[in-house]
């Protein structure tokens, strides 16, 4: 049983960092990776043209 | 004593309510404040008068869920108002209105039609959006110089999407809130529930951006995802499969941003008709839509026992009441907006969408 669950453990590792890398490299780290667009800052993908000043 | 997960949650979820409401920046303590003062009036009223409606005036947990329900189509109504209708207004307002949503629920759509509506879609968010309406025809275009005020700010649209996302997650359990007895019924409610916000928070996110030119708009977000919500009350509890209640809230959602993108502006300019909230987008066409797809989805589970007629005739008395809903809402509201609303002691000269008129602001 115990063996059981350190391979479960050690598998579930694996597939996790292999299948997140793939899709990583596919999905974010390709020519379309909007370089231009600034990191942690979110109004370029929301309408903010009409907010009141505060 | 055990209550049951969908009539626990069922009371958080009106409390969230007020939450999405608060998007204004103005009127923050205004939406949370009065919506707890008029929640409260309205159930105590609702207490009495469905009571005395329907002949049942003990005390039990299904006519509290029953006032809340009550309370729900008023804030909705309250949604087309705020920030331009005084708290007294909307006290009266909320009387007025528990006495016709009941009038409406028990005699029109359960007792003449005795149709379906396990979720209210009918007699809470239909009724409440046009009776809301039709108040806020009654009472006028904006003219007042202080229009500017409404608006939102970024801190204002964060919490109201803040609640958004939790009332999405309680939804279900409002609309399973009366099924608690029949572990069937309650799980079709809220499996297909959730299965409709799922289509319908995916119509509003690929909508939006599309509409916005690759952005999305938080007002889109923080109303639209809810509409599958509102359109699948009328007929949660039938075993419909998840792919039909998938499109039920698939076309709600798309019905609600294009309501915001071209109605809500239409409305305004063409017949003066100011709706602060957008609750026509997200309680109105959604509940229509909702009750004429009833029309159709009834052949799903025609054999139902909670059904009162064959196909033909529910499917005839399913639209029935969705046109006498709307009829006792417009003229119930619109009258009830005349008088409360639009009348000499109308306040004109206190701004709108600014609460601090009313709260103790200087400190």
């Amino acid at each position: 049983m115990l063996n059981v669950q350190a391979l479960a453990a050690v598998a579930t590792i694996v597939a996790a960092v292999v299948s997140g890398f793939v899709t990583g490299k596919v999905v974010l780290r390709n020519p379309a990776s909007f370089a231009d667009v600034p990191d942690y800052e979110d109004t370029v993908w929301w309408v903010v043209e009409l907010y009141i000043e505060c | 004593m055990t209550i049951a997960y969908s009539n626990t949650y069922s009371l958080v979820q009106l409390a969230l309510l007020c939450t999405v409401m608060t998007f204004l920046e103005k009127y923050g303590l205004g939406a949370v404040g009065f919506t707890m003062l008029l929640t409260t009036l309205n159930m105590e009223c609702n207490l009495i008068i469905e009571g005395l409606f329907t002949g049942n005036l003990s005390m039990s947990m299904d006519s509290i869920i029953n006032a809340e329900f009550s309370a729900a189509a008023l804030l909705i109504s309250f949604g087309a108002l705020i920030g331009r209708a005084t708290p007294l207004q909307m006290c009266v307002l909320s009387i007025a209105e528990s006495l016709f949503y009941a009038l409406n629920k028990v005699f029109i759509v359960f007792g003449l039609f005795k149709a379906e509506d396990v979720g209210g879609t009918l007699t809470i968010h239909m009724f409440g959006a046009f009776f809301g309406l039709a108040a806020a025809y009654a009472l006028g275009p904006q003219q007042k110089e202080s229009a500017s005020n409404n608006g939102a700010s970024k801190v204002s649209d964060v919490f109201s999407l803040v609640g958004t996302t939790l009332l999405w997650v309680y939804w279900p359990s409002f609309v399973g809130a009366t099924e608690t007895g029949d572990d069937t019924n309650e799980m079709h409610c809220l499996i297909n529930t959730i299965m409709s916000l799922l289509g319908s928070t995916g119509a509003a996110f690929y909508l939006s951006q599309y509409l916005n030119n690759g952005k999305f708009d938080a007002v889109h977000i923080q109303n639209s995802t809810l509409a599958g919500g509102v359109a699948i009350g009328a007929t949660a509890r039938l075993a419909m499969g998840p792919g039909a209640a998938f499109m039920v809230g698939l076309g709600a959602g798309i019905i609600s941003v294009l309501g915001y993108f071209y109605s809500s502006p239409f409305l305004e300019e063409k017949f003066g008709l100011y709706d602060t909230c957008g609750v026509a987008n997200l309680h109105g066409y959604p509940s229509v839509f909702g009750g004429l797809v009833s029309i159709l989805l009834v052949i799903f589970n025609s054999e139902a026992d909670f059904l009162e007629y064959g196909l033909v005739t529910q499917s005839i008395v399913q639209a029935l009441a969705v046109v006498a809903t709307i009829v006792t809402a417009v003229v119930s509201g619109f009258v009830t907006g005349k008088v409360v609303l639009r009348n000499p002691a109308s306040f004109a000269e206190v701004p709108d969408y600014e609460d601090a008129v009313w709260w103790v602001s200087e400190l």
